[in-house]
């Protein structure tokens, strides 16, 4: 068992991993309509963000797929040799931890800013992060069966406040159409564009998939449907209060899941949207971890990731803590000013260069 | 014959009793029986009157072969050459019959069953369909069994298990239908076992499992002699112990033990029905006082105005926290059914609601426990009743008290991430290399229409992906038409 058995996961149970990595999070705190700083954009500012990330995310999921069952570790290693590999290798290590940081001080951050104040934000994090640790553990292969498990559940959490919501939403409130032209909705794209750095593990998946041709297709098709219901929910959001207070929210999807009832009987649905959330961001948090797990294993030329997945796991706990230690922190971090500036260079120019590395060693061959 | 002696007449209960063929040849012939265990009738009148009137009068130099061949008129008989084979005969219900000067011995199947007669199923109950149960007796059980299916695809394995008990266990399965590689690790498993004594299919289920350190049983068990023969025609391997009325069925997954045997026997939409409801009560077994506990006393505003007024007040003056009411209550709630479980029958069920009633109406008299946290505790301990396995419902109940901690220290966050441990858990056991959540995770869609539905027998013509292939049951198109034209 450990690393010395490749789990093997199905093309399907990709694109199901896939999906929620984007979705999970994105349920709660659309970027979007927070940064598009005039008008009632932000569906217009999602959908580009969406549709150059899924470019992004294509070229990296067909280069994994063309050097089958290889993680980008070993693809670096394999292309440049063992320690150039492992240099350049080691960017992925540090994005890997960064993204697993970031989702679980996010999901602190939610929870003591609305729901739960009186509780420390250290204890969420330290909740969902040894939570995670464990499905890490496990590998991806039971991860990937939780994630089928979790997937209609968060559909359906998140279809049932968007229908009970309905009812309240004017689509007279998304007009004009690019009234103050195309630089908001461009602007506050930026964001949308560099969270697909979530779906960096998705060169991780596709080398552990039995299929990673239809496994790579898999993940571009789960993040197109993720990034379409993220452009119906901006722009849900904004039919609902209107792109001014829109922009004044900091988690408007879960504030639009406040804002709702079923009948007299259930009077709030946040609550429950905690629930699906933090399902979506247990199984993102436990692939995140997995794949920097792993990373770090090739990167140390060890063979069993097991051992690593709980000490990685602290280290994340407590650099989450210590990296930001609020909510204006983190919300500073995502504005387009800085986070697609952070992880441009990870999530284009690593894996373009180590596709072109590849592409020139494959050419060399062939002339050879 | 010495060496007999030694090994067996410290027992006790073994008989020697010696027959001599006639003068000229004289020759002693000794038939050796356990007297407690032992048809004596058959011995008599099978074996000792055809031996000494016939046999050894018309062939006094027989041997055990002629014996067999020619005069005895018993079914079972072998002929063995070990005194280990004859003492193990002899101890289990077998009558050796021992010539003078012969090197082989005969093993006369004379076993007096000390069996109950097979009756209905107690732990399995339905209202309709076969109500034949399985019994301590293993002829018995493979005679149910092989009553149901009469066909040559019928595989039994004869294992002894236990250096004491030498229990006789049975490994059967459809060849074709079940997988070769999972018959091979199940033989594996059950022959691996060395222990002194197995009295119950039990002792067999815990050396065999997956991972034994899991909560979740990873075997089935049932006392139901068409549920195994309905799992032997999906391709899943049965197995049956001497002594024991549950047989082990294996591969085992978490929806197995959602299905009764009365889903298939009555009409497809009631049984869909049932299952949804099984499907309900297995979450509220598990869920509905941590969720009660974490709206309560973390997540207020979730609760209706009109309601929460309520709540505060049936609260008001209350000792302890929602959190110790309910897990309180819970535990009085295990102690009951316990109790209830223990006693013979009609006390049982008189201290069962009896004591239910009176703790809980006690409880809320003094002001200790609120009715909404009697009634959730009296749900969930009903719900729990409602899932056809026991072990499963057992499992569920005891999984309820960490999720009530966490739940009344984290909320709904911490109920939630509890669930996914525990489903990730879950998704992690597998039964026999078969993933144990399938076939939701992994999706199969294929098999779902056994799963939480159940579609008409005339739409089910597949067998489940346990069965290699994925081989039909039945031939295509036979839903029901009414004559055209009519």
């Amino acid at each position: 068992m450990g690393g010395t058995r490749v789990e093997q996961i199905s093309a399907w149970q990709v694109g199901v991993l896939v999906f929620l990595m984007r979705y999970s999070q994105a349920i709660v705190s659309l970027t979007p309509p927070k940064y598009t700083t005039k008008g009632p954009d932000a569906w217009i500012a999602t959908l580009i963000g969406t549709v150059v990330g899924t470019a992004i995310i294509w070229l990296i999921a067909a280069s994994a797929a063309r050097e089958a069952h290889r993680t980008p570790i070993e693809r670096w290693i394999a292309a440049t040799g063992p320690i150039f590999g492992r240099i350049a290798g080691s960017s992925y290590l540090v994005i890997l931890l960064f993204s697993v940081m970031l989702t679980v001080r996010q999901y602190g951050g939610l929870l003591i800013s609305q729901p739960m104040p009186e509780t420390p934000a250290e204890a969420f994090v330290l909740l969902l992060a040894a939570g995670a640790c464990y499905a890490a553990w496990h590998g991806p292969e039971v991860t990937a069966r939780v994630s089928e498990v979790v997937l209609p559940l968060l559909l359906i959490g998140v279809g049932l406040v968007f229908l009970l919501a309905a009812k309240d939403m004017e689509f007279r409130l998304l007009k004009p159409v690019l009234g103050w032209g195309w630089t908001p909705a461009l602007r506050a794209s930026y964001t949308t564009m560099a969270l697909h750095f979530e779906l960096l593990p998705a060169g991780f998946l596709i080398a552990r998939a039995s299929n990673p041709k239809r496994a790579a297709r898999a993940a571009v098709v789960a993040t197109v449907a993720a990034g379409i219901l993220i452009v119906g929910g901006s722009a849900g959001v904004v039919m609902f209060y209107g792109a001014e207070e829109a922009r004044r929210i900091a988690y408007p999807l879960y504030d639009l899941a406040r804002s709702v009832s079923v009948g007299e009987f259930l009077e709030r649905m946040d609550p429950l949207f905690i629930l699906t959330w933090t399902m979506g961001s247990y199984v993102k948090v436990a692939v995140q971890l997995w794949a920097a797990t792993l990373a770090l294993t090739q990167l140390l030329g060890l063979r069993a990731f097991r051992p690593l997945v709980a000490p990685l796991t602290l280290f994340c706990i407590l650099a989450s803590l210590l990296l930001y230690e609020g909510q204006a922190e983190l919300s500073a971090l995502f504005s387009p000013q800085v986070l697609p500036w952070v992880v441009w260079p990870f999530l284009t120019a690593e894996p373009a260069l180590l596709a072109l590395v590849e592409w020139v060693r494959r050419e060399r061959r062939a002339a050879a | 014959m010495q060496l007999l002696h030694k090994v067996l007449d410290p027992c006790g209960d073994v008989a020697f009793r010696p027959l001599f063929a006639p003068e000229p040849v004289g020759r002693r012939v000794v038939l050796v029986y356990a007297k407690h265990i032992t048809d004596k009738k058959l011995l008599q009148h099978q074996v000792l009157e055809t031996l000494m009137v016939r046999v050894l009068r018309s062939s006094p130099n027989a041997s055990a072969q002629d014996l067999v061949e020619k005069g005895l008129p018993v079914l079972n008989v072998q002929t063995v050459q070990e005194i280990a084979a004859v003492t193990d005969g002899v101890l289990s219900g077998r009558a050796a019959l021992i010539a003078e000067g012969s090197d082989s011995a005969l093993l006369i199947m004379a076993k007096q069953p000390a069996a109950r007669q097979v009756a209905e199923p107690s732990t399995e109950s339905s209202v309709r369909g076969p109500r034949e149960a399985f019994v301590e007796e293993l002829e018995m059980n493979l005679n149910l069994i092989r009553k149901r299916l009469p066909t040559e695809r019928l595989r039994m394995e004869n294992a002894k298990l236990g250096q004491v008990t030498r229990t006789r266990v049975v490994i059967l399965w459809l060849d074709g239908l079940a997988d070769n590689g999972i018959v091979t690790e199940v033989r594996k498993r059950v022959k691996a076992i060395k222990i002194d004594a197995v009295i119950d299919s039990g002792y067999i289920e815990e050396f065999i499992e997956d991972s034994p350190f899991s909560p979740f049983p990873q075997i089935e068990h049932t006392e139901r002699s068409d549920k195994l023969a309905s799992a032997l025609l999906e391709g899943r391997i049965g197995i049956l112990v001497d002594g024991s009325p549950y047989a082990l069925m294996a591969p085992a997954l978490f929806a197995n033990f959602l299905q009764a045997s009365e889903d298939y026997y009555e009409r497809y939409l009631f049984s869909t029905a049932v299952r949804v409801i099984r499907f309900g009560a297995l979450l509220i077994s598990l869920l509905a006082p941590s969720f009660y506990v974490a709206i309560t006393s973390i997540h207020q505003e979730m609760i209706p105005i009109g309601l929460a007024l309520r709540l505060a007040g049936t609260r008001e003056g209350a000792p302890f926290p929602v959190f110790a009411e309910a897990f309180l209550m819970e535990i009085a709630f295990e102690i009951l059914r316990e109790a209830g479980i223990r006693l013979p029958a009609p006390v049982g069920q008189a201290v069962s609601i009896v004591g239910g009633l009176v703790v809980g109406e006690a409880a809320v008299q003094a002001g200790v426990a609120n009715p909404i946290t009697v009634v959730i505790v009296a749900l969930t301990g009903i719900s729990s009743f409602a899932l056809p396995a026991y072990n499963v419902a057992f499992t569920l109940r005891f999984l309820r008290f960490p999720l009530l901690v966490i739940s009344a220290a984290m909320g709904l966050p911490g109920l939630a991430v509890a669930a996914m441990v525990l489903v990730t858990h879950l998704a992690s056991l597998r039964s026999f290399g078969v993933p144990y959540l399938s076939p939701m995770a992994p999706v199969r869609f294929g098999d779902w229409k056994d799963v939480l539905v159940r579609v008409p027998w005339w739409a089910m013509q597949a067998r489940p992906t346990v069965s290699p292939g994925r081989s039909r049951r039945m031939a295509r198109h036979q839903k029901p038409r009414p004559p055209r034209g009519g």
